[in-house]
């Protein structure tokens, strides 16, 4: 694994939540290295761009997204070997029904409805990071 | 005509029945205008036998021709309902009829004669390019049938004055036809007037069948859109109608019959007349011969002469038997003041007295032969029969001879031709009558009816499902159009939403976040006024986003579609409460749930209508020691009634129905703490299935909320 390469992608177009959903891992303390994609084309690019060359070990995807949208770049994702099996955990505003369920069938991990008080947002996002990151990695073809 | 053509016409089943007359109608007036054209053709190009048939008969006038083809247009116009057209077809035809009637009867001259064309054929014509006044008299009785047809509103109206011109014109025309076929010109010809051409009579018969014919049919759909008993009255007046049409016909025929008769007459009169003269005539040229040759040979003694002659001339009489049946010479001579016939005449009875006075008229034309004249009489004879006699002198003799026979014998053949003629024409209308008759079976009639009133019951149906279809389809067009749009209008709505909640709500989330992060960060070092100030601002943003999302929510009941499925509503109202109490540790709640049915309903908007109703119990009795909540049950007209009462801070009854308005609040915040969304959402839950929602309460006695259910299953 490079030690250059990103361990944890950040998609979001809002830089507060960015800095808040930053916040929320630091205080679990954990040290993984992070990047931030403010669009769905930046995502794409850091997870298959030509520099990369080993995927994050964890992706926070918002889904309202400018340029290519959330569900465009969990497809593309899920449909590429490389990334196939990293975990993806949906991070967004929208409750609705069909968000939900689109996310799951396009093949998220988990889809977390980003909290509007500060402490359960810290609260909650670490957690979700720390499950991922640590108590359930998934298998990833390096490890077979 | 008060039912069109064209709605029977697109019928099925029985519409034979229907259309025939129709069809007949419309094949007589397009006969007739087909002739119009023809002889109007035929002046235009100076065909002969278009306008005569034969060069000896009148021709069709141009004004008659014209008259055709109006009529016989107006007549299939009338067919196919386009009654106006008819009207002003029949207007100007009868017009031309009327004003050519005025021209006869006063003698005037209007220019209508000639006015089209200079007519350069006018055998057997009275004016030049007048129409005969038999002809014109059609024209203005088939007229007037044509405007009565077409202007009467109702079926079946004035359908008998239709008829009558119609026959009327019928007997008219058929009477000429019938005198050309006998040729007796009085059947045709009007005195001195111009004559009705052979094929005008034609023309007028076809076009007065096409008018009977329509009022046929007229009295059908009036019987068959009158009343209950329409087919007997329809029988009834049908047999009206036929009855009076043989009348008139036998009538016509009777009196046109009688005058051919009387002219062939009196034709054969005169020729008998003409035939008795040349008998005497010649019988004298013979006594003259007799009276030379015996006067060449006696001369030496004249009155031997005379007896000899006399001999020569009785001999041959007293042996002939007569001529004809009845017919005998009688010679006579004056004796006195008396008439002695000299030879008893052959047919004489045995009563035959052989001298009468001169001044008896049964020996006119004896008196008048001796008084020197000769001639011919109708008179009677010795025995007192009706004869038609001739007489002369015979001069040399002094004596009378008269050649008569019985005018019976002379009438006989035309009695007999007469008799024979008027038995086979009321065979044949009797005939045609009792066919007629025979087709009005009433049970015939009444299935013909029937058929006849079903055709226009499904040509009206028929017409009423097309015009229901296409209500239909404009209106599945309009309901596929709004249903477009409000789909479109819904879509834009949960972009809306979408963008609401996204949107409004990030930058709450900053606000709280950071807000929560400075509060953190400068952790005791915050006085507790700045600390407030800093609480009040994350509490605001906080409540905001509830609002947001408690909105979202609210608008998305009235979009989700409801999946009904049985829910035991004790069982819910139950865990939904226990659910709830216990985020109230340390309350003392009594609650209580009653007798509470399973119901069909959408289990999720349901179990928010109990959270919400039980999250308001235990919330507006939070200032009593000892909160009481029931759920209560009944069952009413309308449904199942539900109910949750509590002892809480109740509200005014004058603005209970502000409890159930969107942010609509009647505590204060501070004291009781929540959005205003709750009971709106209760409230749009239970309408969404058809049920309602309302309040009772009194302040400080607390509140019951109602909600009803529809028993049958809820809408969507």
């Amino acid at each position: 694994m490079s030690e250059s390469s990103v361990e944890v992608l950040i998609v979001e177009d809002d830089p507060h939540d960015a800095e808040l959903i930053a916040d929320a891992l630091e205080r679990q303390h954990l040290k993984e290295r992070r990047d931030v994609a403010r669009d769905g084309v930046e995502a794409l690019d850091v997870l298959f761009g030509s520099g990369t060359l080993v995927p994050p070990r964890l992706i926070l995807l918002d889904l309202k997204l400018p340029k290519v949208d959330g569900f465009e770049v969990l497809r593309r994702i899920k449909h590429d070997d490389r990334t196939r099996y990293t975990p993806v955990v949906v991070l967004t505003s929208s409750h609705m029904d069909c968000d939900i369920k689109t996310a799951y069938a396009l093949g998220a991990n988990s889809y977390v409805v980003k909290p509007s008080q500060y402490e359960v947002f810290m609260e909650t996002l670490g957690e979700v990071a720390v499950y991922w990151l640590r108590v359930n990695r998934c298998a990833t073809p390096s490890d077979v | 005509m008060g039912i069109t053509m064209a709605d029977r016409a697109t019928g099925q089943g029985g519409a034979w029945a229907a259309r025939r007359w129709e069809l007949v109608a419309s094949v007589a007036g397009a006969v007739t205008a087909t002739l119009g054209v023809v002889v109007l053709v035929g002046w235009y190009t100076h065909t002969v036998i278009l306008i005569q048939v034969l060069p000896a008969l009148v021709p069709m006038q141009y004004n008659t021709a014209l008259g055709f083809l109006l009529c016989g247009i107006g007549l299939v116009a009338l067919v196919h309902d386009r009654t106006r057209l008819a009207v002003v077809l029949g207007s100007v035809a009868g017009a031309v009829g009327l004003l050519t009637l005025i021209e006869y009867a006063f003698g005037v001259q209007f220019g209508i004669d000639q006015l089209f064309l200079e007519h350069y054929i006018t055998v057997q014509s009275s004016h030049p390019g007048r129409m005969a006044p038999n002809t014109a008299l059609s024209f203005s009785l088939t007229a007037a049938a044509l405007i009565v047809a077409a202007r009467s509103k109702q079926p079946g109206r004035h359908f008998k004055l239709v008829g009558a011109l119609g026959v009327v014109v019928l007997s008219l025309s058929s009477i000429a036809l019938l005198g050309y076929v006998t040729r007796a010109g009085t059947a045709y010809g009007w005195g001195q007037m111009t004559r009705m051409a052979v094929h005008t009579s034609a023309g007028f018969v076809s076009l007065s069948l096409g008018i009977l014919t329509i009022v046929f049919r007229e009295s059908v759909i009036w019987a068959a859109t009158s009343s209950a008993l329409v087919s007997d009255k329809l029988v009834h007046e049908r047999r009206k109608i036929v009855a009076a049409s043989v009348g008139i016909m036998t009538l016509f025929s009777m009196v046109v019959g009688w005058t051919i008769i009387r002219e062939l007459y009196s034709t054969g009169l005169e020729a008998q007349r003409d035939r008795l003269a040349e008998l005497v005539r010649s019988r004298i040229r013979m006594i003259d011969a007799v009276a030379r040759i015996e006067e060449r040979t006696r001369q030496d003694a004249p009155g031997g002469a005379r007896a000899a002659i006399l001999r020569h001339i009785l001999e041959p009489l007293e042996g002939s038997p007569g001529f004809g049946q009845t017919g005998e010479f009688t010679l006579g001579r004056r004796e006195g003041d008396e008439v002695m016939f000299i030879v008893r005449p052959p047919r004489a009875g045995p009563d035959f007295v052989a001298d009468v006075g001169l001044g008896s008229a049964r020996v006119e034309a004896m008196r008048r032969a001796l008084d020197g004249e000769s001639g011919t009489l109708i008179g009677i004879d010795y025995s007192g029969e009706r004869v038609v006699a001739a007489y002369a002198p015979v001069a040399p003799l002094d004596l009378g001879i008269v050649a008569k026979m019985n005018l019976a014998e002379v009438r006989a053949p035309f009695v007999g031709s007469a008799f024979l003629t008027a038995t086979i024409a009321l065979v044949i209308i009797a005939i045609g009558a009792g066919a007629t008759m025979v087709s009005i079976d009433p049970l015939a009639r009444r299935v013909e009816t029937q058929a006849m009133y079903l055709h226009l019951a499904n040509a009206e149906l028929t017409r009423e499902a097309a015009k229901r279809e296409e209500l239909n389809i404009s209106l599945e067009h309009r309901v596929a159009e709004r249903t477009a749009e409000l789909e479109a209008a819904n879509s834009e709505l949960e972009a809306f939403a979408y963008s609401v909640s996204h949107d409004l709500k990030a930058p709450l989330r900053a606000i709280d976040g950071y807000s929560g992060k400075l509060a953190e960060e400068l952790d005791g070092r915050l006085n507790p006024e700045s600390r407030r100030l800093l609480d009040v601002v994350r509490q605001r943003a906080q409540y905001m986003g509830r609002l947001i999302d408690e909105l979202l929510a609210f608008s998305r009941i009235g979009r989700v579609t409801l999946t009904c499925i049985d829910v035991d509503m004790h069982e819910l109202a139950q865990t939904t409460f226990e659910e709830l109490a216990a985020t109230h540790a340390g309350r003392n709640i009594e609650f209580a749930v009653g007798d509470l049915p399973t119901v069909c309903t959408d289990f999720d908007l349901i179990r928010q209508v109990w959270a919400n109703l039980l999250d308001n119990a235990i919330k507006f009795t939070g200032q009593r020691e000892v909160a009481s909540i029931e759920v209560g049950y009944r069952e009413d007209a309308d449904g199942h009634v539900f109910s949750v009462r509590d002892n809480g801070a109740g509200f005014d009854m004058e603005y209970g129905d502000k409890l159930f308005g969107v942010f609509q609040r009647l505590h204060y915040e501070d004291e009781f703490p929540g959005t205003g969304v709750g009971l709106a959402t209760v409230r749009r839950i239970v309408e969404r299935h058809g049920g309602d929602a309302w309040a009772e309460g009194e302040v400080d006695r607390g509140a019951t909320i109602f909600f009803r259910l529809p028993r049958t299953e809820g809408t969507t």
